[in-house]
């Protein structure tokens, strides 16, 4: 079971310059496996910075970050970007194989079993451009699922798309989330879908601090139009109404 | 009642789709047909000048059509067609590899690094500004009349090209695949082979397409000066002897094997490393 740590977590921007922006500030929290966990807030907050740190992508100004897998070999991160980020010179089948170490018959069997999942079997040998927005998010989803991570990054995946698309696709995150049983980081400025995605959301307030970490304990498969999922979405709404209040009758965080 | 109504908007018979459809397929079948009957017009509009420009001035400055293709029939089964054209070939090819040795790598350098960019830019601006004359002249001072005064040309002509596309091409990379390639784990090395090199691919092409047709002129324009062998040197030949039906059968000659090559090799060769463009993919799946 994989754990990620991350504790006392900053990132300052140009630091020792006259411009330096502390963007996260003594982040503290640890995701054990088998966990979607949610970070929500308003723009500007540290969400993508955070998630980029995690990745290695970029580096952190203090703190301890970890990720361990429990099978005694470096542990594997997948990611989705907000834009399907393909390769549009390679096929869709081989834009997923690019990112795998691996390139033996089971690994593109597995490629294809999540392409399948995604309902893109009949597509594996077509170009990105010659998909729709869409269907190439859903490209870049069967990707990360198909490195077998640890731990799987999304970084706001559905916010380029149109209200149904998207819809569509949470629903497909929540059936290839309930039989892979991945951990995922799930960044997001949208608590609706927070909430209908997540175990667990961590509330970044604008500043890069932890406001609140709120559990989910709903069943699954959860959709939008279910009252309980709507009664609780508005619950924490109107927690984060609460710390946008806060933040106006307080100094600012950084 | 609405979804009536809708159904009713969207879905058309399909016995009328169909017709559209076939109407379509034949209104794009005429244009085709349009365009190709306007290239035949177009060449017969060219030759029925040259027959004029032939009968006003006399056959002798200006040979018949037909005549100059006889005397390219003649230099084809003479055998010095080959001889010549593959000496021509040889000097092109071997300048266009050693511009692509020197000038791929200086726009590597130029396109990766802003500090390389800054010690390269103003020479290599400078060298692509220069005409493709003076570089004859002096290839041609500095190796007399042997067959590495064309090269040289050719290489010195090309290299400007292919340095600055490259660069071009590097700066365009899309930073973001990087970003995913790094995020996923993969090396420097795969980067490169993966995200670098098939970003430049369409640039590079670009530079083949403009200096293969500039390469050839100065190539032809160096033996045209002081060669032993090759196109230029044989259209020398002619015009001492004052035979121009030769000059432009050599000319003719010359140009097919420019088309040849460029619709034959670098069409084809394009059309399938570049078969994920929208624009390719209508030639090439």
């Amino acid at each position: 079971m994989a754990v990620l740590t991350v504790k006392n977590l900053a990132k300052t921007f140009n630091l020792g310059t006259p411009r330096a922006s502390r963007v996260l500030d003594d982040i503290t929290f640890e995701v054990r496996g088998q966990t979607f966990v949610s970070i929500v807030g308003p723009s500007g907050c540290g969400k993508s910075t955070l998630l980029n740190i995690i990745s290695g992508v970029e580096e952190h100004t203090s703190g301890e970050i970890s990720l361990t897998s429990d099978e005694g070999r470096p542990a594997r991160m997948g990611y989705v970007f907000q834009d399907p980020r393909l390769l549009p010179w390679r096929s869709v089948l081989r834009n997923m194989m690019y990112v795998q170490d691996d390139q033996g018959e089971a690994t593109v069997a597995r490629a294809r079993r999540y392409l399948d999942m995604v309902g893109l079997a009949k597509n594996a040998d077509f170009y990105p451009g010659q998909l729709s927005g869409g269907m190439q998010q859903r490209v870049g989803i069967a990707r990360a699922f198909a490195v077998e991570p640890d731990l799987l990054l999304m970084d706001e995946p559905f916010s380029h798309l149109d209200a149904i698309t998207a819809r569509g696709l949470r629903a497909q995150l929540q059936d290839i989330w309930a039989q892979s049983k991945k951990t995922v980081v799930f960044v997001t400025h949208d608590v609706v879908e927070a909430v209908e995605l997540s175990d667990r959301i961590i509330v970044l307030q604008p500043g890069g601090r932890i406001y609140e970490d709120i559990g989910i304990d709903l069943p699954r498969p959860r959709r939008q139009t279910d009252p309980t999922v709507a009664t609780l979405q508005a619950e924490v709404l109107a927690r984060l109404e609460a710390m946008k209040e806060l933040g106006r009758t307080t100094e600012p965080v950084a | 009642m609405t979804e009536q109504l809708v159904g009713a908007a969207t879905a058309a018979p399909p016995a009328d789709r169909d017709g559209r459809e076939a109407g379509a397929r034949r209104t794009a079948q005429l244009r085709r047909w349009r365009r190709r009957g306007l290239l035949v017009l177009g060449w017969l509009a060219m030759l029925l000048l040259w027959e004029f420009g032939s009968w006003w001035y006399g056959s002798r400055l200006l040979p018949r059509p037909h005549e100059v293709f006889l005397k390219a029939v003649e230099i084809v089964e003479s055998g010095n067609f080959v001889t010549d054209f593959s000496a021509s070939v040889l000097k092109t090819f071997a300048g266009f590899a050693v511009a692509a040795a020197v000038g791929a790598p200086v726009g590597y350098l130029m396109g990766r690094y802003d500090y390389w960019r800054a010690f390269f830019h103003d020479g290599v601006t400078i060298a692509g500004t220069i005409p493709a004359i003076v570089y004859a002249v002096m290839s041609l001072i500095v190796f007399g009349l042997s067959n590495l005064g064309p090269i040289l040309a050719v290489a010195l002509v090309s290299a400007p090209y292919i340095a600055l596309n490259v660069a071009e091409g590097i700066r365009g990379v899309d930073r973001s695949l990087v970003t995913m390639s790094e995020a996923f784990g993969r090396t420097p090395r795969q980067i490169r082979r993966e995200v670098l090199i098939p970003t430049i691919v369409p640039f590079v092409f670009a530079a083949i397409r403009m200096c293969f047709a500039v390469a050839w002129k100065v190539e032809a324009l160096t033996e045209v000066f002081g060669g032993r062998n090759g196109v230029g040197f044989q259209i020398r030949t002619e015009y001492q002897l004052y035979d121009i039906g030769a000059v432009l059968a050599w000319m003719f000659l010359f140009i097919a094997f420019m088309l040849v090559i460029e619709r034959l090799v670098l069409f084809r060769a394009e059309a399938r490393l570049l078969a994920w463009r929208p624009e390719e993919r209508g030639t090439a799946l």
